[in-house]
């Protein structure tokens, strides 16, 4: 794709904008010396979360004894494919081993069901926001950012909770995008910058209009209401802010890749023809997603990954991923050999995914923005034939601004025995990385599941 | 626990396969029945209607906004919020529909004369909230309003003065939600106030925004008596632009709206991808047929005996005939159950589906939620299909497993009744399916012998608890949350219609319109 000079929206100085925002209060959430440090450093940190289809081969998927990535069968095999990715990221990848979305499970939100828990630390009925919204929302970590946050999927845009990785403080879904156009006119097509400065400043004096006369009038609506509608009314006022961020383009210096185009992939939708389009979208995706990050346009970003499933990139897998190979996958066990050649299959869709994941960790290299960014990336279920989310398939990649001791195979099984590994002392990690000055996160009926960070991090 | 999963059924929603049930939860003694005062984002297809109003045309919306949150499966839901990308969306939609409708017909939204404006300006401007907000603007909101325009209309712009007062509306916070906050009336009490009335009877009955006449009954005090609004709901119900607000609710009810995201085996079913649109428009087509010609009851649901089809359709279902009440009598299918949406929205892209599609009439005809697998901690490990095994065969194992037997010997017989049809909804022929069980269903301790789904679908049509089911499922629909102490007080009020009126849908709306259930709400804290 190739680079082309665009305008891009940004935002007016940080201080001026988070007073306009009334962040003073939610900034709150970040440790004081941590915030300090973090604007004299002036490098802020960034999330990505990704979702993988279908679990893993865990044959495939553990690391060797001494973190070889390169065995041919090896899932992560595209952390250590420079021809492939441009470089090795295997020394900024930490492979977790041993998790388990101990949240769901404790509920029963699992299987197909458990995107939901991954980055929220909460199960089907848990009222509380995802971790790249929570920090982008309620810590106002986004607001420094034309867009809050980025909300991206291939091939699904459904509401249900196992189609969603990032929720709001109400526990619902946040609308994702599948469109790359869209996704590119979000993020550098807008057609305010296109204007002359004359006119520009007039849009901007009736947009304000708008939105102020659309604040008094919530005002008066917030009045009215009860509490509990008062928590739909705030998330309202946020809605506006962001509106409220669109009228304040100015120039900054960033590339943006070339608009898509629609011709490469006429259908978006799995199950309405779109799968056959799912490569190229994927690969749209994540170099849009690389700008995003690189322009500065958002710090907070999601993305869930589609499978394999009709797109006819493998002769070798079957057209239905998740009846023909997910389901069918035979572990080894205890109790059994299990069979290889189902692992092979699985094996397949799990190294497709994460070369997803290695480009879009080149893509943020290349931009030099890798080294302050983690990137979290995991799977719904660790053995998919049971629907299992014990043992999730955990990746945690990029530089993670030096917060993580990254370059090797972090295996908790052996220390937890049929204990659950509660996820969500990653994200508490995760969190404390920001600077968020909390030690649990999410909600299960024991709160020993949601509290504590993953000491086991850095070394 | 753990269970084996002994057929390869279960996809995205897997029937538990062990441990003890739990039907519907019962409600508490001290469970509220009456709605709660809130404050409602419209429905893309709402908002889409309102727009119109307001500026006489609108661009689709559907599409362009996210999908809706569900509530027990519907797409009106009262706790769906508005979100940031949600007016990212808005905004771009509205801006686009002002500019249209400003090019398109500016003279009849701007009748005003260039000299001495004023007077008809107010008026308009007065107007304009009065349809975007379904209620009068304030003494402040109208200056509000003016002051807007005289910004847009700088220099004589009328254009701009009217692009600026239309855009501030159609981002406004009363245009985007219908109030049901209400006027105190008790310390725990609120009531809908006139405006707010025509607003719950129009969305509530037709999913659009009030037309004049029905503002003008509230500003004249006209719908405060249960017979006022009766008579308003009657009116409302009885015009033809209703329909696509009943239309919906059937085939979310029946979980065919999504239809269009389905995929088949296309090697086994070629014909199932250009004819998805022929199954969903079916399923539209009975239910206007129904709802005009059966007063939407739920017996003309089921055993009414024809078919809606269209020339394609018609020729899946090897008849000659097509048209919106075609016979039935010389097809396997009788009502809606033996629909091709259906029975292909309860199938396996590959397979049929016992499990699915008995799950389906135990959840949406008879309100009977068994729990997952994963409510129960059972894990599930899909088996390999063998290839000579029956269906039956494949369904008989869950009930030589103790974990599994409860649960499947209630759903597993529904489902079988429905295997003379293939995953693509197509009728199979005697020696193209395997055999069902001789065994008698057992449904709360009565035998029922499901010889197939005609069998079950005029057994269903029979049972009261079944009209009852039906009639919650309408309520969370057209009342857009889900609250079994609500649920219960509509029930109630059900009931106590006249015998031949209680399973009729448009009866029991116009009930519910005439009802103080209808315009009583709980004071929230």
């Amino acid at each position: 794709m190739t680079r082309t000079p665009a305008h891009v929206p940004p935002n007016r100085s940080r201080r001026r904008f988070l007073g306009a925002l009334g962040a003073g209060i939610a900034v709150s959430c970040l440790a004081p010396e941590l915030r300090a440090e973090r604007e004299r450093k002036g490098a802020p940190l960034r999330f990505i979360g990704a979702y993988l289809p279908h679990g893993c081969a865990y044959e495939l998927w553990k690391p060797d004894a001494d973190f070889n990535l390169r065995r041919p069968d090896s899932s992560l095999a595209p952390f250590d494919a420079p021809e492939t990715y441009g470089k090795s990221f295997k020394s900024q990848l930490l492979v977790i081993d041993g998790l388990d979305l101990a949240a769901g499970i404790e509920v029963g939100t699992v299987g197909h069901e458990a995107a939901r828990v991954i980055l929220t630390g909460s199960g089907a009925q848990g009222k509380g926001a995802s971790i790249d919204q929570y920090l982008a929302q309620d810590c106002l970590l986004g607001a420094e950012t034309p867009l809050t946050s980025l909300v991206l999927a291939v091939g699904n845009d459904a509401t249900d909770i196992g189609s969603n990785l990032s929720y709001t403080s109400l526990g619902t879904p946040v609308p994702k995008w599948i469109d790359p156009v869209r996704v590119y006119d979000e993020l550098f097509g807008q057609p305010l910058s296109q204007l002359g400065q004359a006119e520009l400043a007039d849009q901007r004096r009736r947009g304000r209009s708008v939105l102020d006369f659309a604040r008094r009038d919530l005002a008066r609506l917030q009045r009215r209401a009860a509490l509990g509608e008062r928590a739909k009314l705030e998330q309202h006022g946020t809605a506006l802010r962001e509106l409220e961020k669109r009228l304040s383009p100015a120039a900054r210096p960033c590339n943006a890749p070339s608009r898509p185009d629609r011709a490469q992939f006429p259908k978006l939708r799995a199950f309405g023809g779109g799968e056959p389009n799912f490569e190229v979208v994927t690969e749209l995706m994540t170099e849009l997603l690389a700008r995003a990050i690189a322009c500065d346009l958002t710090r907070f970003a999601t993305i869930m990954l589609p499978d394999l499933s009709r797109t006819g990139l493998y002769p070798e897998l079957p057209a239905d991923l998740h009846a023909e190979v997910a389901h069918r996958y035979s572990p080894r066990t205890e109790h059994g050999p299990g069979l290889p050649q189902t692992w092979q299959l699985l094996g397949l869709q799990n190294r497709h995914s994460y070369g997803h994941v290695a480009r879009l960790l080149q893509h943020l290299d290349e931009a030099g923005v890798l080294g302050d960014t983690i990137v979290y990336a995991t799977s719904d279920m660790g053995d998919p034939s049971r629907h299992s989310s014990r043992n999730v398939p955990t990746i945690v990649a990029g530089g993670c601004g030096g917060h993580f001791t990254l370059g090797r195979h972090l295996d908790l099984r052996r220390t937890k025995g049929d204990a659950l590994f509660p996820h969500n002392r990653l994200l508490v990690s995760v969190l404390q990385a920001f600077g968020v000055q909390r030690d649990s996160f999410g909600s299960a009926p024991s709160s020993r599941t949601t509290t504590g960070r993953l000491n086991e991090l850095v070394l | 626990m753990k269970c084996i999963q002994l057929i390869a059924l279960c996809t995205v929603v897997c029937i538990a396969c062990g441990g003890q049930p739990h039907g519907p939860k019962a409600p508490a003694a001290a469970e509220a029945k009456l709605l709660p005062a809130r404050l409602r984002v419209l429905s893309s297809a709402e908002l889409e209607r309102a727009l119109s109003e307001l500026l006489g045309s609108s661009p689709p919306v559907a599409g362009r906004l996210a999908k809706e949150i569900r509530q027990a499966g519907y797409t009106r839901n009262a706790d769906q919020p508005w979100l940031p990308s949600d007016a990212v969306r808005w905004d771009s939609i509205s801006r686009e529909a002002v500019n249209a409708a400003l090019t398109q017909h500016f003279a009849k939204l701007w009748p005003c004369p260039a000299a001495n404006p004023t007077p008809c300006r107010d008026a308009v401007l007065d107007n304009w909230a009065l349809t975007a907000w379904r209620r009068p603007a304030t003494g402040e909101e109208r200056q509000e309003l003016q002051a807007l325009w005289s910004l847009g209309a700088a220099e004589g712009d009328a254009r701009g003065g009217a692009a600026l007062v239309l855009t501030a509306l159609l981002q406004s916070s009363s245009f985007l939600y219908q109030s049901e906050l209400g006027e105190a009336i008790s310390a725990t009490e609120t009531r809908l106030d006139p405006y707010e009335t025509a607003q719950a009877l129009a969305f509530t009955l037709s999913g659009a925004p009030p037309d004049a006449s029905l503002l003008s009954a509230a500003e004249a005090g006209r719908l405060r008596k249960g017979d006022e609004r009766a008579r308003a709901a009657r009116s409302i119900l009885g015009r033809s632009n209703t329909r696509h607000h009943f239309r919906r609710f059937v085939l979310e009810w029946l979980e065919v709206d999504q239809l269009q995201d389905t995929a088949k085996d296309a090697v086994r079913f070629p014909a199932y991808d250009p004819l998805k649109q022929s199954m969903l428009d079916e399923t539209a087509s009975f239910a206007d047929q129904v709802f005009i010609t059966r007063g939407a009851s739920v017996d003309a649901f089921l055993t009414a005996g024809f078919v809606s089809v269209d020339a394609d359709l018609a020729r899946f279902y090897g008849l000659d005939a097509m048209g919106p009440q075609v016979s039935s009598a010389k097809t396997a299918r009788l009502g809606i159950l033996q629909h091709a949406s259906v029975l292909a929205a309860h199938s396996h892209p590959d397979i049929t589906s016992p499990v699915k599609r008995g799950d389906f009439v135990l959840r949406r005809l008879l309100c009977k939620q068994l729990p997952r697998p994963a409510e129960l901690g059972l894990e599930i490990v899909m088996p390999v299909p063998k290839p000579n095994e029956t269906t039956l065969q494949r369904i008989e194992r869950h009930s030589n497993d103790p974990n599994c037997s409860y649960c499947h010997r209630q759903i597993d017989p529904v489902g079988m009744a429905f295997e003379n049809f293939d995953a693509s909804g197509r009728a199979l022929a005697a020696n193209e399916f395997g055999p069902r069980s001789p065994e008698p269903w057992q449904f709360n301790g009565e035998d029922v012998q499901l010889t197939d789904s005609m069998v079950l679908a005029r057994w269903l049509a029979a049972r009261p608890d079944v009209h009852s089911c039906f009639a919650r499922q309408a309520f969370r629909y057209f009342s857009a949350q889900s609250d079994p102490g609500v649920e219960t007080a509509f029930l109630e009020l059900v009931d106590r219609l006249p015998e031949s009126k209680r399973s009729n849908l448009i009866e029991m709306l116009v009930a519910y319109a005439a009802s103080d259930l209808f315009v009583t709400r709980r004071r929230m804290p």
